[in-house]
């Protein structure tokens, strides 16, 4: 697979580059683009899948967590506190591991019980304790939670907006991008039923949406009946124009409650359950595989489509849409691999 | 309802400003008598205009609904998503009237609605991005707990999605003589709140009530966390709060015991009432109405002082302004070249080091490799590019500190061949430069004279804007400090948010790369990196040797590249600012030279300006 996307990727590149007018050049710079996310996420098949949830300083996340992963396992608290992203991962034995940013040294904890984990969280990830946080880049926790057995990786994540009072202001806002931008295969986003999206939420989705993130998880929504929520829906979705991501209404509170009871009814009414179930399937590497495989053939039928009304319309005589040497790399390839057929066939513009 | 000393303060504030707005009316300054009018007009109400204001989904309109004792949200519409997309204005009035304020064609077109049918102007839901045109609505009706004094104004959330929001609460701030700042408990204080404060004061608006809601969701703990978090955040922009409600404006309307806690509030009110209601609003005539006039003046003082001069003196006053323009003409080559020299020497020098630290960087990393054992060369090879790009961060700093030391220097000498327009105190006008000392002291502030070429603030603006043209994904703010470009540009550079980053340079050529590495990577890590143990220890050396190679070449041939052009861009600019200003000035002396104004105009200019210097110091002090 990873072949025909750097095929398509040239053959993209060599046409964009002799192309005769802007309107290709853009329709195929957009095209790139699209592919280079698809390329970019196959590449992450085979490595731990890291789903980074996002959002607003208290907008939920550690709330949102101990409801999906069950006891207390991030610190929380009514201001701006995890300092650090923190990545929860499948172990037999309740570990923690700090990376330092410019250190191969990584401090290594063993605990029996959460609490110790907790408190040694607080330790490293509060902002209070100023000292630690500068050098870490992130903190690895392993426990024997069966949510994460398939391989999924949950990253619990610095909070931005608020205010920081130290004299590192701002110091969250580059953590969590420096992080996203090297760590996270896919980003949850988490924003509160009850405040809605706001300007700076909006333009941090705009930056990562498409490329890392087609989920928005609206936590507080026990308060939204179905009607309410479609409105909900509907009015951020109006105003994130050419994105369609997915809507998860959960309540945190419930379902973190829920899990320390053990009652699933609730965490199902919760919307918990929906919610771990899309994690699962994005954890399980041949959903992601299946998932990128239909992207590529969509987004190869899309462009044809366009590329044949494009040279229809401009009613060329002679010459060819597609760089002709790429084209014919493209076309001998694809004699071996019966899917690659099919990309070539939707591509293809008669001349 | 005033004692008499008081009917006096209120008569001789308002003959005042209607003065003002006469000498405006004969300068034919339309617009400013129109702002003076709608002040005087609000003071004349005697009414106390009291805004709601905080971000979206904050209990605005609950609140309002609760201060006006009503019981259902017909006035005041209530959503689980935001929902108010106006300004509503509530007065205290024997009928339920409604009127509908819409921009026709310019106009202002008023209608009566009934109050069933408010939630169809006032809402976001009803009238999405304001298709109608609302501009604000005004509501009255007998309100059982309103104050017959007070005008109670709901406002859309500040900072929400829907953007034209901002721009009808920021117009209206103005207006308000006093703001009750709303903020919930379960959030921390976050940047848009600080910049709608940063409008409330730039307004002058002297009272701000602060209030935290929905204390009803959240825990005791919680409430005093956010409280002293809050508390600090305030005082580190210099706003020291004596008072926080604690509120629940849902309880409040909900008609539940206790009030949600809003008697506190609705106790300070009325306080402040009792107490400053005359000075509050004496203060906001006056501060509106000298905002309005006090650019007139300056105007008025150019003129006189130009037209007092002799013909000689403005001969003279000419032909020194081109003099020295044909002097600055002479050096503008020199200056120009030397500012190029340096700002490139600058930036080969930086290159010079780039170019150290590539090889610094390789040597360091193949000695580690070396020294990985053949086992360990799997988990070398998945934390390379990480490992690679936070030391490549870590050795770019220091040469970029130096680099941003350089420009600013750059800069700085540039700023000291800018031409100042002094407008002397005896008459007159003549170019000079400035001296250091000046520079130093930051003359812009305060000084009567024009520097020209728009002075440091144009050229940060330019610089600022060059340099977050070419910083792609990048927004901008925009707030520049004047004096001191590099710091600005950190931030304007900043990732939304309004975060700082280290250095601007930086953020500008260090911040990408990560990006550049990640890009890079994405290239080259399937290519190379599948291989054997031994053949990927034997290998390992040379690609990261070539990773680092792509990661310095994405920093010269594109970052490196963009920062030459954004000097002479920059140059470029402020050359053209100069030289039509320059003309301008010419222009008007020539003008004035050969439309000498007669003795009589100049007496008259001369009396308008001391009419004008009278009345404006003339209104007495507030009493306290």
């Amino acid at each position: 697979m990873i072949e025909s996307i750097d095929q398509l990727l040239l053959l993209f590149a060599a046409t964009a580059r002799f192309a005769p007018d802007d309107t290709v050049r853009e329709v195929l710079g957009v095209a790139q683009k699209r592919l280079l996310v698809l390329r970019y996420r196959w590449l992450q098949l085979n490595k731990p899948f890291v789903v980074a949830i996002v959002g607003l300083s208290n907008v939920g996340k550690s709330t949102l967590m101990n409801a999906l992963l069950g006891d207390k396992y991030a610190p929380a608290g009514n201001y701006p506190c995890t300092a650090t992203p923190v990545e929860f991962s499948y172990g037999e034995q309740l570990k923690m591991t700090v990376h330092l940013a410019n250190d191969f040294v990584r401090p290594q904890w063993s605990f029996t019980d959460t609490t110790e984990l907790l408190n040694r969280l607080m330790l490293v990830a509060d902002e209070k304790q100023k000292t630690t946080v500068d050098e870490v880049s992130r903190v690895e926790v392993t426990a024997p939670l069966s949510m994460l057995q398939d391989g999924l990786v949950l990253a619990d994540t610095p909070g931005f907006n608020a205010v920081q009072l130290d004299e590192r202001a701002g110091t969250h806002q580059k953590t969590l991008d420096t992080y996203l931008r090297s760590r996270a295969s896919q980003v949850f986003w988490v924003v509160r039923a009850a405040f809605g999206v706001d300007k700076m939420e909006k333009a941090f989705f705009e930056r990562f949406l498409g490329e890392l993130c087609d989920d928005i998880v609206v936590t507080g929504s026990e308060s939204l009946d179905e009607t309410q929520r479609l409105r909900w829906r509907k009015r951020v979705a109006a105003n994130l124009r050419g994105y369609s991501p997915r809507f998860h209404f959960v309540s945190g509170l419930d379902g973190s409650e829920a899990r320390r009871a053990g009652d699933l009814a609730q965490l199902d009414r919760a919307g918990i359950c929906n919610l771990e179930t899309q994690l699962r399937e994005l954890a399980a590497q041949a959903v992601r595989e299946q998932v990128l495989k239909n992207g590529v053939v969509e987004l190869t039928r899309q462009l044809g489509d366009w590329a044949r009304t494009y040279w229809a319309d401009k009613a060329q005589t002679s010459g060819h849409f597609w760089n002709p040497p790429e084209w014919a790399t493209l076309a001998e390839n694809c004699k071996a691999d019966e899917r690659f057929q099919q990309l070539v066939a939707q591509l293809d513009v008669p001349h | 309802m005033y004692d008499l000393t008081d009917q006096m303060q209120r008569i001789e504030t308002i003959t005042w400003a209607k003065k003002i707005r006469e000498l405006l009316a004969k300068e034919g300054q339309q617009s400013a008598v129109d702002a003076v009018n709608d002040a005087i007009t609000q003071f004349e109400a005697d009414k106390v205009t009291i805004a709601v204001l905080g971000k979206a989904k904050r209990g605005k309109s609950t609140l309002i609904n609760a201060l006006l004792g009503r019981t259902d949200d017909v006035v005041a519409p209530i959503d689980v998503l935001p929902a108010s997309s106006t300004i509503s204005r509530f007065f205290s009035g024997p009928q339920e009237v409604a009127t509908v304020h819409i921009a026709k064609e310019g106009k202002d077109d008023a209608k009566s609605i009934p109050f069933a049918s408010i939630r169809e102007y006032v809402t976001e839901e009803c009238n999405p991005e304001n298709r109608k045109g609302v501009t604000f609505v005004d509501i009255s009706a007998p309100f059982s707990t309103l104050d017959p004094n007070v005008v109670l104004v709901d406002t859309p959330g500040a900072g929400s999605m829907h953007e034209h929001h901002d721009a009808l609460l920021h117009a209206f701030i103005p207006s308000a003589d006093a703001v009750i700042f709303l903020v919930t408990a379960q959030m921390p204080i976050d940047q848009l709140e600080l910049e709608l404060l940063g409008k409330i004061r730039a307004a002058d608006i002297k009272k701000i009530f602060f209030v935290v809601n929905q204390i009803d969701a959240t825990t005791p703990q919680d409430l005093s966390d956010a409280i002293e978090h809050n508390a600090k955040v305030l005082a580190s922009v210099g706003i020291h709060t004596s008072i926080t409600h604690k509120i629940s404006a849902r309880a409040a309307f909900e008609g539940k015991p206790g009030n949600g806690g809003l008697d506190s509030l609705v106790t300070e009110i009325r306080e402040f009432l009792s107490v400053n209601r005359l000075t509050a609003q004496v203060d906001r005539l006056r501060s509106r109405v000298e905002n309005i006039a006090l650019p007139l003046l300056t105007q008025l003082d150019i003129k006189l002082r130009e037209g007092l001069c002799s013909s000689t003196e403005l001969d003279a006053q000419i032909s020194q302004i081109s003099e020295s323009r044909k002097e600055m003409e002479r050096q503008r080559v020199i200056v120009d070249r030397e500012f190029l020299l340096e700002w490139n020497s600058a930036i080969d020098y930086f290159e010079q080091q780039l170019g150290k630290i590539q090889r610094q960087t390789q040597d360091h990393f193949e000695q580690k490799i070396a020294a990985t054992s053949k086992f360990n060369i799997d988990t070398m090879k998945a934390q390379l590019p990480g490992l690679i790009r936070s030391d490549i961060d870590a050795r770019i700093r220091p040469p970029i500190e130096e680099l941003e030391q350089r420009l600013d220097a750059c800069a700085q000498q540039l700023q000291r061949s800018l031409p100042y327009l002094d407008i002397h105190s005896g008459g007159g006008v003549s170019l000079r430069k400035l001296t250091d000392e000046e520079i130093k002291k930051g003359l812009l502030k305060g000084a009567v004279g024009l520097i020209l070429g728009g002075g440091l603030p144009v050229m940060t603006a330019s610089i600022t804007a060059h340099l977050a043209a070419l910083a792609v994904g990048v927004a901008v703010s925009a707030t520049w400090n004047p004096l001191t470009w590099i710091p600005a540009i950190i931030g304007s550079l900043g990732i939304t948010g309004g975060s700082a980053v280290a250095t601007p340079v930086l953020a500008f050529i260090g911040g990408p790369v990560a990006m550049a590495a990640a890009a890079v990577g994405v290239a080259m890590v399937p290519i190379a990196w599948n291989k054997s143990r031994a053949k990927l220890k034997a290998d390992l050396p040379s690609v990261a040797r070539d990773f680092i190679a792509e990661v310095f070449d994405v920093i010269r041939t594109v970052k490196v590249r963009e920062l030459r052009k954004a000097g002479e861009l920059l140059l470029r600019e402020y050359r053209l600012k100069t030289e039509k200003q320059i003309t301008e000035t010419e222009a008007t002396l020539e003008t004035i030279r050969t439309q000498r104004p007669t003795e009589t105009q100049l007496a008259l200019l001369a009396q308008k300006r001391e009419a004008f210097q009278e009345v404006m110091k003339a209104l007495p002090p507030a009493r306290t």
